[in-house]
């Protein structure tokens, strides 16, 4: 576990105060439910910073759950202090403290006999909202999680499906815009390719509001694309490594978490690395620059590349790909394979290449730019 | 008395003596006979404190108040026997996937019906050809508990999760094997409670009977409340309440050691 | 003289005992319900209560009055109401706590099990969203278990017009009246009649009340956990 709170890799699109303080810190937490001899957590110490997404991952019944409810006080912790926002939170009134502190259950456990309007509503209602900020934020909130406001405010719970069921339950969460969210498995019962846009907008939403969230999941995938750091739990409740999605997959702490992390780890590590940080192999519209060193394109009238004209120490030319410089390796490398070319081109927002990445380079070494400007 | 505590919303009807999860009922196994012990103790205590008058010394004796019981049980046991005879089985029939359109309704006038009271009943039986006397009682004691054995029978399968039903004709399972190893074992939990409490309120009805001159401890009763002895009504009540719950007691034994059989 | 004819003759004999056996009944529901509700409410547990002694005793009475409750039923009404008599008199009073008492055991029972079977992880959300204990239990729990519980209301209902009857013996209101005289009269003029309007009088006033309670579950079961 390093000391250093900022990732090494941070995703430039996530907004991050410069200096991020902890917004939840866990100090030697331990809990043994009664009647258990093993402990379900133990020992943990560690901190949320503000504005991070913390995903807590590990096999089942390690207690990340119970991590999480300790967190908002649904369950007291045997020994240890919490801290909320550098407040020690051990002696306030729960309900209070749980009114602040959004919250989204495993099992969803949305009320059956509510509406998913009046679902969505229940902490503003408590909290004193009037009518008009309320209907709002539940249309806004529904739009959010992908549910026409028109079909569903008024349905009941069990008119929904499992996974449009577990949506409301994220709605529900955010409901009093909560500076910290806590959610186990929001997205376990929903499709990949829902699941895949639900993540993207939360990315998405995330960026524009930075709360502090700590989110359990089962899928390492979900867990390097989503977090800022990752904490790995093992049997017991012991925390085995607590560090960025980067450091996860390529310095495991130890056997327990490398087996975890598995053999898909250097795949998935592309998906952690963006093309913007790569050194990527210079490249120039046909006719400008002497074709010698490196490859050329032949480009339209805005700029854009149409084909290669150059490529050297290759006699056939492949179809001209191109990747977003925002995308990560992973995409690139999926591009390649799908269109069974060795490189692609690399463009920025308006379609102008900025390099090419080349799949024997990728097999070498990938050469990153060092430093992140 | 009749009562259907099975109600089809009754997430788990537990009688007298049985709260629901089975270390529980196992408890009560032990509970019940020790409060019957006790209770009855405590009756004799309060008896032994007090002289009796003439009139009380009549009804509280040795010989009364055995042949009393006697009736008494011999009116619970005959009726009790006849309704588990031909009620169970009518209550399985009618959950049958054939009748099961029927069911609701048939249900629900079995539940209306429970407000016919016993009393009534059985005055009215003996202006039946039947006449006074002990048949026309435990035909009426039949009468008043087999609405809601039937019930409880019936409720106790319908709420066995279809799903179970389903699997079960999944893997090949007759529907007779579907009945005796999945629906029944699943249902009897709640067609037992229910049905235990349908006995115990037979074993009070029964107090009526002497009303028809089929004898029994009602007939303490009777004497008691005409001359104002509630000593001689005290005892006689404790009894009947004593082999309630020592009938409710041996049908809990039972239960568990189907159960236990039955894994 | 035929049944048709003497009910014709007697409409408003027994049209007035149709009332006191209703009221009778309605009261001690009510009273049986508000002692089973409340006793229900105030020693419910579930996993969330903290373990304590206060759970503990919770518990404890629970099952001890479920146990007393379940008990009375197994003591004759006819025993109970002349047991009623030296302390209550004659009339309304022993009628009415009698049948008090054998009405709670059905509406206690289905208060502690349909407070139980409210799904956890619906409780447990309620929690994670800062609803007190207070809140929990008048917007969540007691909403959801409503039916289980107005169920259970129903069979106390039931039971209670039946055994109504028997409170005549210590003069209660009602069509225990016409079935104790015609008792007495075994044999005699209208005594085979007075019986029967009596008992199937009963039904009439079940039948009302099955009327209301139908009424009662579609007004107060809310909509989402009503079954089609
Ligand atoms: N209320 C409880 N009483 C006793 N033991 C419990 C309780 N809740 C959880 N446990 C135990 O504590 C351990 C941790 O449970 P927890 O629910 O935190 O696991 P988890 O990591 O969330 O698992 P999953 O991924 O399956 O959701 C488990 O061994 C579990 O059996
Ligand atoms: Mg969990």
């Amino acid at each position: 576990m390093s000391d250093d709170v900022r990732p090494t890799i941070a995703r430039p699109m996530i907004a991050r105060p410069t200096i991020a303080h902890p917004m939840i810190a866990l100090q030697g937490i331990t809990k043994t439910y009664p009647g258990q001899t093993r402990h379900a957590v133990a020992q943990l110490d560690f901190d949320v910073p503000d504005g991070n997404i913390v995903m807590l991952i590990g096999p089942s019944g390690c207690g990340k759950t119970t991590t999480l409810k300790m967190m908002n006080r649904l369950i007291e912790p045997t020994s240890g202090r919490i801290l909320l926002d550098g407040e020690d939170v051990t002696g306030v009134d729960g309900d209070q403290l749980r009114r602040r502190i959004g919250y989204v259950i495993q099992q969803v456990g949305l009320f059956p006999h509510f509406t998913i309007a009046d679902n969505i509503a229940v902490v503003p209602r408590i909290l004193g909202w009037d009518r008009k900020r309320i209907d709002t934020r539940v249309d806004e909130l529904l739009h959010l999680v992908g549910l026409e406001p028109r079909d569903f405010r008024d349905r009941h719970p069990r008119q929904l499906s499992g996974g449009q069921q577990q949506r409301v339950g994220v709605a529900r969460g955010l409901a009093a815009d909560p500076a910290v969210m806590l959610m186990d498995e929001p997205f376990g019962a929903i499709d990949p390719i829902t699941r895949d846009r639900l993540q993207d907008e939360f990315l998405e939403i995330q960026r524009q509001i930075a709360k502090t969230i700590c989110f359990v999941t089962h899928d390492l995938t979900e867990a390097v694309k989503l977090g800022d750091r990752i904490a790995v739990f093992g049997p017991g409740g012991v925390l085995q490594q607590y560090d960025t999605p980067e450091q996860i997959l390529t310095h495991p702490a130890n056997d327990f978490v490398a087996e975890f992390v598995g053999s898909g780890a250097a795949v998935r590590r592309l998906s952690l690395l963006e093309l913007s940080r790569l050194e990527l192999e210079q490249i120039s519209v046909d006719g400008v620059d002497s074709p010698n060193g490196h490859p050329t394109y032949r480009a339209d009238a805005a700029g854009r590349a149409v084909a290669w004209s150059h490529l050297p120490g290759v006699s056939e030319m492949p179809p001209l790909v191109t990747v977003p410089l925002s995308g990560t390796v992973y995409d690139a490398v999926d591009v390649m394979l799908d269109m069974r070319t060795p490189l692609v081109a690399v463009v920025d927002h308006e379609d102008r290449p900025q390099g090419a990445l080349r799949w024997d380079a990728l097999v070498r070494e990938l050469p990153t730019k060092g430093r992140r400007p | 008395m009749t009562a259907t505590v099975g109600e089809s919303k009754v997430a788990r009807p537990t009688g007298p003596g049985s709260t629901g999860s089975t270390r529980k009922a196992d408890r009560s196994l032990v509970a019940v006979p020790i409060i019957v012990v006790v209770g009855l103790g405590l009756v004799a205590l309060y008896l032994s404190t007090r002289t009796l008058d003439t009139i009380e010394r009549r009804t509280i004796n040795v010989e009364n108040i055995t042949a009393r019981l006697g009736e008494h049980l011999y009116l619970t046991a005959v009726s009790t026997a006849i309704v588990i005879a031909l009620a169970i089985p009518l209550g399985i029939v009618l959950s049958r996937p054939a009748l099961r359109r029927v069911q609701p309704g048939v249900l629900a006038l079995t539940g209306f019906l429970q407000a016919l009271p016993p009393f009534g009943v059985i005055i009215l039986l003996a202006f039946s050809p039947l006449g006074l006397g002990a048949t026309t009682a435990i035909v009426a004691l039949v009468v008043a508990s087999f609405l809601p054995v039937v019930t409880n029978t019936a409720v106790g399968l319908a709420q066995v999760d279809p799903a179970m039903v389903e699997a079960a004709r999944g893997m090949g399972m007759s529907s007779r094997q579907t009945l005796w190893r999945v629906e029944l074992p699943l249902a009897v939990p709640v067609m037992v409670a229910g049905i235990r409490v349908a006995l115990v309120l037979n074993v009070a009805t029964a107090t009526l009977a002497t009303y028809i001159g089929a004898g029994g401890l009602g007939n303490i009763i009777d004497g008691a409340l005409r001359l104002g002895r509630p000593t001689a009504t005290l005892v006689a009540a404790a009894l009947v309440a004593a082999l309630a719950l020592l009938i409710d007691w041996l049908a809990g034994v039972a239960e568990y050691l189907v159960r236990r059989r039955s894994g | 003289m035929g049944f048709g004819e003497y009910v014709g003759s007697e409409l408003s004999t027994l049209g007035f005992y149709a009332q006191q056996h209703f009221l009778l009944v309605l009261y001690a529901v009510a009273a049986a319900s508000v002692i089973a509700l409340a006793l229900g409410v105030l020693l419910h547990t579930n996993e969330l209560t903290p373990e304590s002694w206060t759970r503990k005793m919770r518990v404890g009475s629970r099952e001890t009055a479920l146990l007393l409750a379940s008990a009375a039923l197994t003591v004759p009404s006819l025993a109970l109401f002349g047991l009623l008599q030296p302390v209550l008199g004659i009339g309304v009073a022993p009628a009415l706590v009698g049948l008090t008492i054998y009405g709670t055991y059905p509406v206690l029972r289905n208060t502690v099990a349909g407070l139980s079977s409210v799904d956890p992880a619906v409780l447990d959300a309620a929690r994670g969203m800062g609803l007190g204990p207070v809140r929990r239990m008048l917007r969540v729990q007691l909403p959801l278990a409503w039916p289980v519980i107005l169920s259970g209301i129903r069979v106390a209902t039931l039971i209670l017009i039946g055994v109504a009857v028997v409170a005549a013996i210590v003069r209660g209101p009602g069509f225990g009246q016409p079935l104790f005289t015609g008792l007495g009269r075994l044999g005699a003029v209208n005594s085979f009649n007075q019986v029967l309007a009596g008992t199937l009088g009963c039904l009439a006033v079940a039948a009302v009340y099955e009327i209301a309670f139908f009424a009662i579950a579609r007004l107060t079961t809310p909509r989402g956990i009503r079954v089609r």
